[in-house]
């Protein structure tokens, strides 16, 4: 039976302020979820009280058709992961990853058994007899994953696991444990504030800003559809232009931007978001075939190379543009720091925000 | 990572106690024993201060009246003692926190050599009960002294305030000198070099940076000293002679003169100084604490031969005079007659008091009791307060550090006048005045235990009992299993402090044994007063050698474990 669970009109209070306000999601059984957004978004305190770490102050979690608000954390069975690895120093690796199995009456000849498939699972095998202080931090993670993973959780919670290892092991480590996590078809609720993180390794994201749920939705519709402003800054990289909207045309200090995304919005102040990618130079020669409109020209600052592509920052009168393109383009433009480019804004690359 | 299916596992149905429930009962029993055996006793004794007595018959009638207070004000020889503490606890206090600072600064700032020695040397005041700085002081500069009657033959002799000063201070210079080393190497020595590389003297960094950065730290230490020395018992009953402080009168009017309303009336005087002079300890270590800096500690640079001699002697001065306070009493006790026949012999060993030798085995006993019921009771403590945090934490915490500011002294005459009634007898319950005795040594102790073991399962990460309990562990469990296995050092610490303790105190219990339980310390104070010093050397010296026995044989274990700790420390 699909067990899924769904957060009801979820609040929690701490002092009079909402960490968390009337948030209403539905995770199906089997999927990976992650929870997004800036630290004090209410991503970590939702995750304590799914764990059972923190009592709801209103609302309800409900889990495969049972209200368990009050259920205390031991009788949940949801295994958690945290960012300081909570590994008991005292114990040795095969002890830590023993220790929930040993709590829930596990009988005692197949403990060893299932220890050793777990470290196996996870590579560790070999590290058994160790000390977690004689690990290193990412294999000290992997452990805290075994060990999480050992009493056969029904839904598996990690709270920000990487952000304390090194960029390259965290980008290794994410690919296994999303790989563990499709293989063992096990619910997963992941926290993080890395939005690259969220993105790669997600089927589905929630963006969190202030204790209310912003977006929820696949990555590739986060990245390329944000529902407001905030996510549009949050998730990815994105170049914004305010002014007065009318008849489909922006009007910013820059110039007038003709756009084609406002939808449901007919005039006002709005903000018009466009993606680095989405900007383009043109060169000197294209200047009169490309429609005058939506170019602005800006004199180039910083280039940064990223492999693949670069990333351009362009000083335009009021404000700087940030603009991604293929290197192995950009190089043949042959354009140098210093020189004035002109940047075409395509009109269906802009989204429209209406101002608050 | 291999790809593999789990298979489902069949747990059996636990059961599992609430946490809540666990914890309530752990942490509302250790506040009802906090209650009874700390809150009603002090209560009481206040009540009892404004209750009319009967002077011929010795018992309190049940009116309330301030005329205790007026008898004690109007009898100036007993107002004289206010004035005597005060003197003593203020002379005291100065003159230790200034030793004592140079003493810490010399081993923090200066690169003297022996600085572990030395750190110990100066702990051993610590091992011994506190009045043996006044039975060595007495041996030397009394009337019958080695050096005043014996190298000088000088009629003049240290008995009186003088001689309770400098007792007091050779009995507080570790505590102050363990605060104010603490703060000397917590605070950044850094700033002492930026402040010499931008120019600035020796004399200028030392009163312009060092001084300023520390001053937490040494008002502390001196309210802490002021606090020692003003509820001291031992020290002033043995060289006060004719001088009466507080301490000495509350004991003089309830045992020589069962005059209880007066007894009462003066702890309550008694009290309000060393109240006041706690909660100033309390709020300037809170303060220092803030000021604290997470930094490691840079290497020092060399001192200049200059510096580093002076402090050499100073340091070494200092070591030698608390070392020779042991060794004059080991020594009398060895000697036949002090002064006057200096032949070896062990016959100060055999005590011709009740109990003989046997009471230091019950001192040893009760103290191996007290260590492990205070260290056990302040962990959980410990883990109720800071991890676990009912609705009733504040005021457990506050119960558990109110102990600190309650004399001794008062805390016994609290115990009698409460549990030693027509109504209720602990002599009556079997093994009951040790019950009491070790009650109220755990009771007296509360504060450092809890707030040492407070700071260690504040070191312990929150996500620690998080996991454990994620994975199915009860708080029991969890305790037993991850928590205590992490505070083993400090356990072991509180229950050596409270070893140590319970070996040496005297003013708690004096009022609090009996012809049942005899103590070893209790047993000096009497033999000393009798006039039989050499067999009172000889318990003083017994104690000091269980004591450090005692200790040896802890840190030998402890090294064995050496290794393992230190790789968990770690992470």
């Amino acid at each position: 039976m699909a067990k899924n669970l769904v957060l009801k009109n979820l609040s929690k209070k701490f002092d009079n302020i909402y960490a968390v306000k009337n948030m209403n999601l539905e995770i199906k059984d089997g999927e990976f979820i992650t929870l997004l957004g800036p630290s004090g978004c209410g991503k970590t305190t939702t995750l304590r009280m799914i764990a059972g770490f923190e009592t709801p102050t209103d609302g309800e979690i409900n889990y495969g058709g049972r209200v368990i608000n009050d259920l205390i954390p031991q009788k949940r069975n949801f295994g958690i992961v945290f960012q300081s690895y909570a590994l008991f120093p005292h114990m040795r690796v095969s002890e830590n990853v023993a220790f929930g199995l040993k709590m829930h009456k596990y009988p005692k000849d197949k403990i060893d058994q299932r220890v050793d498939e777990l470290l196996n699972i996870v590579g560790l095998r070999e590290h058994k007899h160790k000390y977690p202080a004689e690990l290193s931090g990412g294999m000290q993670q992997r452990v805290a994953l075994a060990r999480a993973l050992a009493p056969s959780p029904e839904v598996l919670l990690l709270d920000e696991p990487l952000s304390a290892l090194d960029a390259k092991i965290r980008v290794k480590l994410r690919a296994e444990i999303k790989q563990l996590q499709v293989d063992l078809g096990i619910t997963t609720i992941y926290v993080t504030h890395d939005q690259e993180e969220a993105l790669s390794i997600s089927d589905r994201v929630v963006v969190m800003n202030q204790g209310i749920i912003e977006q929820i939705d696949k990555p590739v519709a986060i990245y390329k559809n944000p529902i407001s402003k905030y996510v549009a800054d949050f998730v990815g990289t994105s170049n914004f232009f305010e002014g007065r909207l009318s008849d489909g045309i922006v009007d910013n200090p820059e110039g007038k931007f003709k756009v084609t995304n406002a939808i449901g919005i007919k005039s006002g102040m709005v903000t018009a978001a466009i993606r680095p990618e989405k900007v383009e130079i043109i060169g000197d020669k294209a200047d009169s075939s490309v429609a005058i409109q939506n170019v602005v020209s800006g004199k180039l600052m910083v280039i940064v190379f990223l492999g693949l592509i670069v990333r351009l920052v362009i000083r335009l009168k009021t404000q700087d543009v940030i603009v991604d393109m293929l290197e192995k383009r950009f190089t043949e433009m042959g354009i140098e720091r210093g020189e004035t480019v002109k940047l075409y804004f395509p009109p269906e690359g802009f989204i429209v925000y209406k101002n608050e | 990572m291999s790809t593999v299916t789990v298979e489902e596992i069949s747990t059996k149905e636990r059961k599992i106690i609430d946490d809540k429930f666990v914890i309530y009962l752990a942490g509302g029993l250790i506040g009802l024993f906090l209650i009874i055996f700390m809150l009603l006793p002090v209560l009481n004794i206040l009540r009892l201060s404004i209750t009319q007595y009967d002077e011929v018959a010795h018992e309190f009638i049940g009116k309330l009246t301030l005329n205790n207070f007026a008898n004690y004000f109007s009898k100036p020889a007993i107002v004289q003692s206010l004035y005597h503490s005060l003197w003593i606890a203020v002379w005291s206090m100065l003159i230790t926190t200034v030793l004592a600072f140079f003493f810490a600064y010399g081993l923090t700032r200066t690169t003297i050599k022996w600085k572990k020695a030395l750190y110990y040397i100066a702990m051993t005041p610590l091992i011994a009960p506190s009045l043996l700085q006044a039975m060595a002081l007495i041996s030397l500069f009394g009337s019958n002294g080695l050096i005043t009657a014996g190298l000088f033959n000088v009629e003049w002799n240290i008995y009186g305030p003088l001689g309770i000063i400098i007792s007091e201070v050779l009995y507080c210079f570790p505590h102050a000198m363990v605060i104010l080393y603490t703060t000397l190497s917590a605070v950044d020595s850094r700033l002492d070099e930026a402040a010499a590389s931008l120019g600035a003297s020796g004399v200028t960094t030392f009163f312009k940076v060092t001084i300023p950065t520390a001053r937490y730290g040494i008002f502390s230490a001196a309210a802490l000293v002021f606090n020692l020395a003003i509820t001291d018992f031992g020290n002033p009953i043995i060289i006060g002679r004719g001088y009466r402080v507080l301490s000495t009168e509350i004991y003089l009017q309830v045992i020589g003169m069962q005059r209880f309303d007066l007894g009462t009336t003066i702890a309550v005087v008694l009290l309000v100084p060393s109240v006041i002079a706690f909660l100033l300890n309390y709020y300037f270590t809170k303060k220092s604490h803030s000021m604290i800096s997470g930094q490691a500690k840079p290497q020092l640079p060399p001192s200049r031969p200059l510096k580093k001699w002076s402090f050499t002697i100073y340091t070494w001065m200092i070591a030698v005079i608390l070392l020779s306070v042991v060794v004059v009493i080991v020594v009398k006790s060895f000697v036949r007659v002090w002064m006057y026949n200096w032949t070896l012999t062990f016959s100060h060993y055999q005590f011709k008091i009740p109990g003989g030798v046997g009471v230091l085995w019950t001192s040893l006993w009760i103290s191996v009791v007290v260590g492990f019921l205070g260290a056990t009771l302040t962990i959980v403590n410990g883990y109720v307060i800071e991890k676990k945090k009912p609705f009733f934490a504040q005021p457990l915490y506050l119960f558990s550090v109110i102990p600190a500011a309650i004399p001794g002294l008062v805390m016994g005459l609290g115990y009698i006048l409460i549990f030693n009634t027509k109504f209720l007898n602990f002599d009556n319950i079997f093994y009951g005045r040790a019950a009491i005795v070790i009650i109220n040594v755990v009771v007296c102790n509360f504060t450092l235990g809890t707030l040492s073991s407070i700071t260690n399962m504040k070191n312990i990460d929150k996500s620690m009992d998080e996991a454990a309990t994620s994975l199915g562990a009860d708080t029991t469990r969890t305790f037993l299993q991850v928590i205590f296995p992490l505070s083993r050092v400090s356990f072991m610490s509180n229950l050596i402090y409270y070893f140590m303790r319970s070996m040496v105190t005297i003013s708690a219990v004096i009022f609090l044994v009996s012809p049942n339980v005899h103590l070893a310390a209790i047993s000096v104070i009497n033999l000393e007063k009798d006039g039989q010093e050499g067999p009172s050397a000889a318990m003083a010296t017994l104690i000091i050698l269980v004591v450090v026995v005692v200790l040896g044989i802890i840190s030998l274990l402890f090294r064995k474990k050496g290794f393992k700790l230190a790789a968990e420390n770690q992470v």
